[in-house]
């Protein structure tokens, strides 16, 4: 087929999807400032700072899965808990046999029988751990999503199973003292993969590792979010009948997603256990699950940057909020919550469209009469969210 | 996942339905019908309101259980699911343009062009508009809206850009239901045009109330009335017929 030369340029001109030039301007600007934080933060708060690197990790996958995919999961702690207590399976057993120590861990001599139980013998292993944190909870994902989203359970009624299985997972956890530690977690770790953990250098290390990790999720998410499976995953999320219509399983997109959010969940709670020297129910029940929400829908769950920006607001104000006032969190959390999804759903990413809406409102412009600001208020926000972060 | 493979050019495409019957509880929304429809040409399905001609649609694209069969290009579709008998070729509009309203022309079509493909091909980000989806955009009329959102699209033109999305999935067989409701008398004409031009080597089927449309445009017309065919034939075949008149286009043209 003949093409006229303009015809060609018109094409290759045309916009073709992706962040835009102001979303990559505050990505290198995010990475800049997170890899110099440590030249001015001291260790306890190096320490800090890659802990919520970790949590941030979770809400970049739910980014994806529920600002583009609509599947609003309540059961992130499920994922992060996987990967966190895989983890620390293998880091525990690596320091009961480091200097000939007897190769169980404290804890089970202490409230068991003094034998490591079968399921755990493979963590000795780091291959092994290293294997499994990815595997397992895009497994444990796989087989949930194509269960559910097979028979085309969705909306709230997979939030509310998805939160079930988190609390029912914590349950068991606490149930099985004597080879998970119960409600005490893991915890005392001395090394890593042979480093020791509380060197100075190696916190550093760490907490590099857990940046370029973070780096990698965000690039990636980001790709795919405007990849073609992005666009289908947005189309699932709007209008699931047609894209069925057109020859996709809507079930299987969404369980990608479910599949793709678990694994960086997974890797979160991973590298959360080094960093944190502990992983115990309280980390991954109910609660945390629904704070690595907040993070994304404050930040903005659709949007490119949203999610670890929201995630990082979150987690900085709940640590210095709750340590000044220890009851008022909970209530500001709640309160923001509300806020956040009665007036701004979009998340803080919209703050500026959404007021400048408002004045040209409150200002009276022509045009702006009931039905129309009906429809802007319902359909805008979502799209100029995409507008000011990812493009 | 089991793969469909789509029908092939220059394939048998007719669409053969024997012994339907749609049942809802007691009621028959469609009521032991036989219905051919071949390819080539423009093939109307008209009744009044409840006759069951969405029903029918609904069957054959496999949103609603049946007994009887469907077979489209001697493939029987019972037992397929939704999205592969979509694989298979077999396309459908609804009555409201059912579009992705937040995402731009360009995204909708380059959604349908990669139905049913490899899943490695959503892994990919569209550096330029697919040579395919140009030829689309031309014979929908949406070349200039490339890059707008679907949602701000006119009433008509998000029935064209549906049109074109089954159009990209490479549908063969394509089931419109009532394409023109709401439409003025322009975008009818043009609707009209379009359908005549994608029709070569393909089966179109039109659900349709506007019988000026349908006089217009129909190359052969299957008349529904409570669930059964009331008759076929030519578009002066069924302006004849008596019965027909006495059902409904006596009433339509009283309206």
């Amino acid at each position: 087929m003949k093409k006229t030369m303009s015809a060609v340029i018109a094409r290759r001109d045309r916009r073709v999807a992706g962040p835009g030039r102001s979303s990559w301007i505050l990505f290198a600007a995010l990475a800049m400032v997170l890899a110099l934080a440590p030249m001015v933060l001291n260790q306890f708060n190096i320490g800090l700072l890659a802990k919520f690197l970790c949590y941030s990790m979770v809400a970049i996958g739910l980014g994806l899965l529920w600002g583009r995919g609509g599947v609003l999961s309540l059961g992130q702690g499920v994922f992060f808990g996987l990967g966190g207590y895989i983890m620390a399976m293998h880091m525990q057993l690596a320091d009961a046999s480091a200097n000939g120590g007897s190769g169980v861990p404290e804890f089970m001599s202490l409230y068991g029988n003094g034998h490591v139980p079968g399921w755990w013998l493979p963590f000795r292993s780091g291959v092994v751990t290293l294997i499994a944190i990815p595997v397992v909870p895009m497994l444990v994902a796989w087989a949930l999503g194509a269960a559910v989203f097979k028979r085309r359970v969705k909306g709230a009624y997979f939030s509310i199973l998805s939160q079930a299985l988190v609390a029912a997972f914590a349950l068991l956890l606490i149930g099985a003292q004597t080879s998970t530690g119960g409600s005490n977690g893991l915890s005392d770790f001395t090394g890593f993969f042979g480093y020791v953990l509380n060197d100075p250098v190696n916190q550093r290390s760490l907490y590099y590792l857990v940046l370029i990790v973070v780096l990698v999720m965000l690039l990636a998410t980001g790709l795919l979010m405007y990849s073609r499976f992005g666009e289908v995953l947005l189309a699932v999320r709007d209008t699931e009948e047609r894209v069925r219509f057109l020859g996709y399983d809507p079930a299987s997109i969404k369980t990608a997603a479910f599949v793709y959010a678990a694994l960086l969940a997974s890797i979160g709670g991973a590298l959360f256990v080094p960093v944190a020297g502990i992983i115990s129910p309280s980390d991954i029940g109910v609660t945390p699950s629904i704070i690595f929400l907040l993070g994304v829908a404050l930040g903005g769950r659709s949007t490119f940057l949203g999610p670890v920006l929201g995630s990082l607001i979150v987690s900085i104000a709940q640590n210095s909020l709750s340590s000044a006032f220890p009851s008022f969190w909970s209530y500001l959390e709640g309160a923001l919550f509300i806020v956040v999804i009665a007036l701004l759903p979009g998340g803080v990413a919209t703050l500026v469209p959404s007021i400048r809406r408002w004045r040209r409102r409150v200002s009276g412009a022509p045009g702006a009469r009931g039905g129309s600001r009906a429809s802007q208020t319902d359909a805008v926000p979502e799209a100029s969210a995409g507008e000011l972060v990812s493009r | 996942m089991t793969k469909i493979a789509a029908m092939e050019e220059g394939q048998d495409l007719a669409v053969r339905v024997k012994g339907l019957t749609v049942a809802f509880g007691a009621f028959h929304a469609i009521d032991d019908v036989d219905l051919e429809v071949g390819g080539n040409h423009l093939h109307f399905l008209i009744g009044p309101n409840g006759a069951g001609k969405t029903t029918l649609i609904d069957a054959i694209t496999g949103l609603v259980p049946y007994t009887g069969t469907i077979s489209v290009g001697g493939r029987a579709l019972a037992r397929m699911t939704v999205q592969d008998i979509a694989r298979f070729g077999v396309g459908r509009t609804f009555q409201t343009a059912t579009v992705f309203e937040r995402q731009t022309v360009v995204q909708n079509l380059d959604i349908a062009l990669r139905g049913g493909r490899h899943w490695a091909s959503l892994l990919t980000l569209r550096r330029e508009v697919p040579e395919r989806i140009e030829e689309i955009l031309e014979i929908i009329g949406l070349a200039g809206h490339a890059d707008e959102l679907a949602g701000v699209l006119s009433h008509g033109q998000k029935q064209w850009l549906e049109i074109g999305m089954v159009l990209a999935a490479n549908a063969r067989v394509i089931l419109l239901d009532e394409p023109v409701a709401g439409m003025t008398l322009d975008e009818r004409e043009a609707t009209g045009e379009l359908l005549r031009r994608i029709c070569p080597d393909r089966v179109v089927m039109v659900v349709e109330h506007d019988m000026d449309f349908m006089r217009r445009f129909a190359d052969a017309v299957t008349v529904m009335s409570r669930g059964q065919v009331l008759v076929e034939g030519s578009v002066e075949q069924i302006q004849a017929n008596q019965q027909v008149q006495d059902t409904y286009l006596g009433v339509a043209e009283a309206v």
